[in-house]
């Protein structure tokens, strides 16, 4: 590592050199005319085109092709040919080799050398040295305080791995672990779904097309989350009706036929609003097969009798075994049951009303079998099915049993206790829930235009089948995560959009490839901690759901930042006092100053980073990341596109840039003293001793990956000959299997084919895989054992009533009631800082604030250091409607103060007609990287520092700060009002940031070479 | 636009030497002047020229690529060099022809007065031609020339008077050329005013609702009306109306006024030092604010 | 002779920006300069007296619009720009002696001057590419498959856009890509009478 002594001009001039000799050398890129411009490539110069999956955002998995020129990157290009991305490569992917060799990258492990809260003037040791450091550091915390005192943070795994993410759970069995992000981006959706159908359902294959094309809290044109921009702009095009929700006018929603422009923080009532189109409006045509087949709507509820059920957990159903790797929920419901009838009666039996024999009829939610039905029904390959995109499409052959479950009406029946007592199908409380939201209720509520949820509804709801519905974050942010996310899906369920064609796919990963664990935490794989320690999660007084959540997996593996950071301040209601990072920050969930306040206190904080930002400036050690154009990994889409892949690393790693799965966890684990994973803390029973090497290297890791592909898979688990479904030798639908046996020949066959599209290589490529048992578990070890239909949720229907909702959140339970719900049926709640809610504190704070919107440019806080990047938007902004602004005085490009309770930053107006007046949308995750250490001016912009960390905004549900939609007042920075008498934020030195493309700086960030290993 | 120093310089310079030819060229048509008198004024325009010449040297990127820039002959600024090359011919022309007959107090013929006059005709509409873009609103109309016909007219009197009142050419040369600065700033002041008033009422297309990406989003600079106007009203009001009209043109015009009709006053060489003084300074204001107003019209790409 | 234009269907472009990264890369246009940018065209009002919700929007990308009477060729003292057999109108860095006249004369301000090399600057057309029969950056890293690439003297089935899974170019006209749009739907930028070879289709919006 260089001198640190070495100032930044020194760099820069090593920098230009390089670059210039570059310039010269490469003809092509000045602009002479010379004929032979590409004279300069001589016979040694060894150019390749690398195959590889850009990881430049949280897992869009574009194909891309990577041109390295004498082991240089020197170009990087969407691949046309991968299925999911369709040549998509957008500007972060594009300008990679700006963070690949930026002068400032952090390339050797540091120790700081000041307390926190100073520059921390960081001192280079070796990599061993770090590691034992970090081991000793975490050590000493965790004998004090115990297993919990360490908690993880993250963000979303720029790395390529999530190996913090679960590798604290394993390893460490701290039950503070996974990403606070996961609590505020794609973990209550992931959480809600897990719920009532599958996680993930709210991830749309777009791909397929849709016939309505439904951006809801989405612009997957700039975020190309999860489906890439080509994809989204071809199909919204292509799409008959195009329906966009969202307070602002969009990149893409600027061509919507229908535009929902709602006040933020509203989209449950929207949501609300639609479902009583859906249901009572004439023009709407449910269908009403897969309600009455699929969903629990028809099972019947009794409202004047105790909750009652059993314990139930979401994998293998053990019966209330205290498995590792699932979390039992205590299902208390009024569903009726066959033990509410009869004494001893089965509690999982649910009872439905058949109007063709007029009598009670029971569903087995454990069997998942109806009453008279002796074997599972599934679709007939020949009379109900067609090939469709290279997956089965089959025609739902209807109830296996010859019943007419009733969904309306009212019944009388005689329960054990020997009186009659009125019960109703689940449809009928639906009903009743949704009869209210009128298009003129929701309007009031709303603020839109009352019309236009009747034309959403006719057009998304004239037909079953039109396509899902693709919703994203802000339906998470305004306080009530949980019920917003199910709503939706819901909608789309009523309408057959359930893993249709163009509808709700979900992640792929769940059903091929088994390998999840290892691509994302080789091989820190699942939780093994015990339930009773997981319960312990900080927050789990008040969100006692969160150690369920954290089994459903991915980015709903978190625990609160808000309850987590009390803890780290008040020892509240247990010391936390270590933390370990992965590229996380503290402004990205919670109050940004509160978690800035708490980690200045940790006594122990080690991470691994990329980058100096801001949080990792309070680490006690970090150690060089890895780039992804540095790392190989196996890739597929984490959405609904459904293509598997290989980022294949392209250069050799610079300085001591580390791969945190293999080089960094497994050291850390060893000077820690922990012996390797299957000694002790088995993962899921079905993978093979084989598979169980000690301390893997990256190339085991590697070819772990791949293992499931592998022609002859190893045949025992211990005595037990391995069950049929893990030789995934069961033939994909046309007969086409993937099959390598190691990584290098993996990423032979990527290099030849580019992506390939699941439904054709993967067993499960079907739709509707809840008709073919694809989404419930089947027990491992019994070879016998069946597919089931339905749904892995506690009544195995995809349920528009949440049992779990019902148990935890109900009017009889101990925890705070899911605001706005009915038994358990999902409903809306108002954002607590809102006119109507909070019309006093609207009087002084008269602005609605959302923030969040995505500038194609910038994942989160990533790329203020590009300069490709940071040139084209160069300091936050936000979006103002010219009447507030002029009421305001404020006019385009004033600096403005935006003030809550909280706090205040300041940003740039931009005068917007497309936002509503009142409303504005800020910018979020703004920290200038020119600014000095320890902050780097994280204070002067970011949104976050406006969020609230009372309890009551969080969603009660499972936490989710309320990061949009809340009161703020804006006033014009002035000298006067402002810091160095300048609007113009600065450094504590009065250095303002960089704010336009021409500043000198920006020229200072270029890429060096003087690191690169050939 | 952004305000291009040295080529204030240069056209100011080139305007100031091809009036001196101008007028140079009336006194050699008329008779009037001394042989010592032509010289020095030859030398003084030659000068000049030279002067002007380097500061467009500064504005170049590649001057050692200066004979490219007879490349592409339907070119403004080739036009520009190629009237610099004949002013420096037709001086040298006439000082070969002073020189010779310095000791015969040879004045430069008629012929060569015409010459002189004619080169200053044609150089008024080569500068301002090479201005007139329609790229710029500001620039692609009439008073552009007349602006740069009454900026080498005042140029020109007042820099011949001073020469005469300094080398001492006589009391009616004195009081004519005291009477031609007062007519040409008269003449300029009209114009300059004329001239920006008419600016401030173009019509810019219109911008509206049209935000850019690439910019500092702290100074959106549209606001084309505000800078079309920005002269005769704005922000620039002051740089123009004090220094353009004011310096440049009123106080020549008090200056020649006095001067006009006392003939003694006429020759003492502090009046029309002053007259010349202000006008350049007021010359170089309009240039100035010329590029302030000087905007594209069509701000796409600014 | 031909004319060599980019076609760009403004209704799909989404301003996701990679036309200018592209460009940026495959030409090493300095940090702070640019050869094509993006605007924001509103939200405006659809009418003078509609007020919000009723607000369309549209994105435009500008560049150099390689004009058939271009004012920049005009103005050049050296030649050094020029316009091709193309329809380009390209700048001989050899000849330029950086008088940045034509940077004043175009309308547009499209021009700069690279400070490093002296010599004025601008898009190119990617001749490197369009040389080899490939099309310019801008038009292959579309992310909205927006921008179509071909002579407007053969027409528009001349335009080619980004690449299919196959390896082909999609064609301007091919209707899975491109919705019908009808004459008074292609606009082009300001003319002044030096024909700018850009056009913009623009579909149900008022084009400013």
């Amino acid at each position: 590592m260089l001198d640190r002594s070495l100032s930044r001009r020194s760099f820069f001039k090593v920098a230009a050199a390089s670059a210039g000799a570059i310039a010269l050398a490469d003809g092509a890129s000045q602009a002479i005319l010379h004929e032979d411009a590409f004279a300069d490539e001589t016979a040694d110069d060894e150019i390749k085109v690398i195959h590889s999956t850009c990881r430049g955002c949280g897992k869009m998995e574009c194909g891309n092709l990577i041109t390295v020129k004498n082991g240089r990157v020197i170009h990087l290009e969407g691949d046309h040919r991968a299925v999911a991305s369709r040549g998509n490569l957008c500007v972060k992917g594009r300008s990679a080799t700006q963070a690949l060799y930026h002068p400032d990258r952090i390339r050797y492990p540091l120790i700081r050398t000041t307390p926190k809260g100073e520059d921390p003037k960081w001192k280079r040791v070796s990599h061993d040295e770090a590691i034992q450091y970090m081991a000793d550091g975490f050590n000493a915390v965790i004998e004090k305080y115990g297993q919990h005192s360490i908690k993880c943070l993250h963000g979303t795994g720029r790395i390529t791995t999530y190996a913090t993410e679960a590798y604290p759970t394993y390893l460490i069995q701290t039950a503070n672990t996974g990403s606070p992000a996961g609590i505020l981006c794609k973990g209550p959706r992931l959480s809600s779904a897990a719920m009532i159908c599958f996680p993930g359902a709210h991830w749309c294959n777009l791909i397929d097309g849709q016939k309505v094309n439904f951006q809801w809290g989405t612009n997957q044109e700039v975020s190309n989350y999860d489906n890439s921009c080509r994809v989204t702009v071809d199909e919204h095009v292509r799409a008959e009706t195009t329906i966009q929700v969202g307070p602002r006018m969009q990149n893409l929603g600027k061509e919507a036929d229908i535009w929902i422009d709602l006040r933020p923080g509203t989209d449950d009532a929207v949501a609300l609003g639609l479902l009583h189109q859906a249901v009572f409006n004439d023009n709407c045509n449910i269908d009403m097969t897969f309600v009455k087949k699929w969903t629990n709507a028809p099972f019947l509820y009794c409202e004047d009798i105790e909750p009652s059920g059993w314990t139930w957990s979401k994998w293998g159903d053990p019966e209330g075994k205290q498995e590792m790797g699932s979390y039992p929920l205590n299902i208390r419901t009024r569903i009726l049951k066959e033990s509410d009838i009869v004494e001893g009666g089965d509690v999982r039996k649910m009872a439905v009303w058949d109007t063709k024999s007029n009598s009670i009829k029971f569903f087995d939610t454990h069997t998942c079998l109806w009453d008279g039905q002796t074997e599972y029904q599934y679709p007939d390959l020949d009379k109900d099915c067609v090939e469709y995109k290279g997956g089965i499409l089959a025609t739902d052959p209807g109830l296996p049993v010859d019943i007419d479950p009733a969904l309306e009406g009212s019944f009388k029946v005689t329960l054990k206790d020997g009186k009659e007592h009125t019960v109703e199908p689940v449809w009928e409380m639906f009903k009743r829930h949704l009869e209210p939201w009128t298009p003129e209720h929701t309007s009031e509520i709303t603020g839109v235009d009352p019309q236009k949820f009747i034309d959403a509804a006719e057009a998304y709801c004239e037909e079953p089948g039109k396509g899902g519905i693709v919703f994203n974050l802000p339906l998470e942010h305004a306080g009530n995560s949980i019920q917003t996310t199910m709503l939706p899906l819901i909608l789309s369920a009523l309408m057959n959009n359930i893993d249709s064609p163009g509808g709700q796919r979900g992640c792929e990963n769940m059903f091929f490839t088994m390998d999840t664990f290892f691509q994302y935490h080789i091989p820190w794989a699942n939780s093994t901690l015990d339930p009773k320690e997981q319960a312990k999660v900080v927050g789990g007084d008040r969100f006692p759901l969160t150690p369920f959540f954290q089994m459903v997996g991915g980015a709903a593996l978190y625990h609160d930042p808000i309850s987590a950071a009390e803890a780290i301040l008040y020892d509240d209601p247990y010391p936390i006092r270590a933390m370990i990072a992965n590229s996380g920050q503290h402004f990205n969930s919670g109050n940004a100053w509160m978690n800035w306040q708490a980690f200045e206190t940790l006594d122990f904080f080690g991470g691994w980073e990329l980058w100096h930002s801001p949080t990792i400036e309070l680490a006690d050690v970090v150690m060089p990341a890895a780039h992804f154009l540095e790392v190989s990994v196996l890739r597929y889409t984490q959405g609904g596109e459904g293509a598997i892949g290989a980022q294949v690393q392209a250069v050799k790693r610079q300085g001591d840039a580390s791969w945190d799965s293999a080089d960094i966890c497994c050291e850390l684990s060893k000077a820690m003293g922990y012996e390797y994973w299957p000694t002790k803390n088995r993962p899921l029973p079905q993978w093979p001793d084989e598979w169980m090497k000690p301390w893997p290297t990256e190339k085991d890791m590697l070819n772990m990956s791949v293992l499931p592909m592998r022609r002859e898979l190893p045949a025992k688990i211990g005595d037990t000959v391995i069950a049929p479904h893990l030789d995934i030798a069961v033939p994909a639908p046309d007969g086409n299997i993937l099959r390598c046996d190691d990584w290098d020949e993996y990423v032979e066959q990527y290099q030849e084919h580019s992506q390939w599209n699941l439904k054709e290589i993967s067993p499960f490529g079907y739709y509707y895989r809840f008709q073919w048992g694809h989404f419930r578990p089947r027990d491992a070890e019994d070879p016998t054992a069946p597919f089931v239909p339905g749904f892995n949720t506690p009544t195995g229907k995809f349920e528009i009533l949440s049992t779990i909702l019902e148990s935890y959140h109900g009017p009889n339970t101990q925890w705070v009631e899911a605001p706005g719900s009915y038994n358990g049926i999902p409903g809306y709640r108002e954002p607590v800082e809102s006119p109507l809610s909070s019309p006093e504190l609207y009087e002084e704070y008269p602005i609605i604030v959302t923030t969040g919107r995505r500038n194609p440019l910038y994942f989160h806080n990533e790329g203020r250091q590009q300069p490709w990047l940071r040139e084209l938007t160069p300091c936050a902004t936000f979006q103002i409607h010219p009447d507030t602004a002029a009421e305001l005085g404020i006019e385009q490009g004033d600096w403005c103060w935006i003030e809550t309770k909280r706090g205040r930053i300041r940003q740039v107006a931009d005068l917007f007609y497309g936002i509503r007046p009142g409303t504005v949308e800020c910018d979020h995750q703004w920290w200038y990287p020119e600014l000095s250490a320890p902050k780097h001016g994280w204070d002067l912009s970011n949104v976050n520092v406006l969020v609230s960390m009372d309890h009551e905004s969080q969603d009660p549900i499972i936490g989710t700060c309320n990061c949009r939609g809340y009161l703020a007042k804006i006033y014009k920075a002035t000298p006067e009002n402002s810091p160095f008498g300048n609007p113009c934020p600065c450094d504590d030195d009065g250095t303002e940031i960089i704010h336009t493309a021409t500043d000198p700086r920006l020229k200072e960030w270029l890429p060096t070479y003087e690191y690169e290993v050939i | 636009m952004e305000i291009q120093t040295p080529l204030v310089i240069f056209t100011l310079l080139l305007c100031l030497a091809n009036g001196l030819m101008g007028f140079q060229g009336l006194m050699m048509v008329q008779r009037k002047g001394d042989n010592r008198f032509h010289l020095i004024t030859l030398i003084v325009t030659a000068v000049v020229l030279v002067v002007g010449g380097l500061a467009v040297f500064t504005h170049l990127q590649h001057w050692e690529r200066i004979f490219n820039g007879f490349g592409q002959i339907n070119s403004g600024i080739t036009h520009e060099l190629i009237l610099i090359v004949v002013m420096v011919v037709a001086l040298v022309v006439a000082f070969v022809m002073a020189w010779r007959g310095r000791e015969d107090g040879v004045v430069p013929s008629k012929a060569v007065g015409v010459a002189f006059i004619i080169i200053a005709v044609i150089g008024g509409f080569v500068t301002a031609h090479s201005y007139d873009m329609y790229a710029r609103p500001a620039w692609n109309n009439l008073f552009l020339y007349l602006y740069y016909y009454a900026s080498e007219l005042i140029l020109g009197a007042a820099g011949v008077w001073v020469l005469t009142a300094v080398l001492k050419q006589g009391d009616d040369v004195n009081a004519l050329f005291g009477k031609l600065t007062l007519v040409m700033a008269v003449l300029y002041t009209v114009i300059t005013v004329a001239a920006m008033f008419a600016i401030s009422t173009i019509e810019p297309a219109t911008i509206e609702g049209i935000t850019f990406y690439t910019y500092d989003p702290t100074h959106p600079a549209v606001d084309p009306a505000a800078d079309l106007a920005a002269a005769w009203s704005g922000a620039s009001a002051g740089l123009f109306w004090g220094g353009a009209v004011v310096v440049g043109g009123i106080v020549p015009i008090v200056v020649a006024a006095v001067a006009a009709f006392r003939a003694k006053l006429a020759a003492n060489p502090a009046l029309p030092v002053v007259a010349l003084v202000a006008a350049l300074i007021g010359n170089t204001c309009y240039r100035i604010v010329l590029y302030v107003v000087g905007i594209a019209s069509y701000v796409y790409f600014f | 002779m031909s004319r060599y234009a980019v076609i760009t269907d403004l209704n799909r472009c989404v301003s996701c920006l990679n036309c200018v990264v592209a460009c940026k890369e495959a030409n090493e246009v300095p940090i702070g300069s640019f050869w094509i940018k993006i605007l924001r065209v509103g939200p405006n009002p659809k009418t003078p007296t509609s007020t919000y919700p009723d607000v369309e929007m549209y994105y435009l990308p500008v560049s150099c619009q390689h004009c058939e009477d271009p004012a920049c060729v005009h103005v050049c003292p050296t030649g050094a720009s020029h316009k091709t057999e193309n329809g380009s109108v390209q700048i001989d860095h050899d000849k330029c002696i950086g008088c940045q006249f034509c940077a004043m004369a175009c309308p547009y301000g499209v021009r700069y001057l690279n400070e490093e090399q002296g010599v004025v600057e601008k898009c190119t057309r990617c001749y490197q590419k369009t040389n080899e029969g490939e099309l310019p950056s801008c038009v292959i890293a579309c992310g909205g498959s927006a921008r179509f690439f071909g002579d407007l003297d053969a027409g528009y089935n001349d335009f080619r856009g980004r690449l299919d899974e196959n390896g082909n170019n999609i064609s301007l006209l091919d209707e899975s890509y491109i919705k019908p749009f009808s004459d008074d739907d292609v606009h082009t930028l300001p003319d002044s009478g030096n024909g700018p070879s850009d056009r913009f289709i623009l579909r149900n919006r008022t084009w400013r």
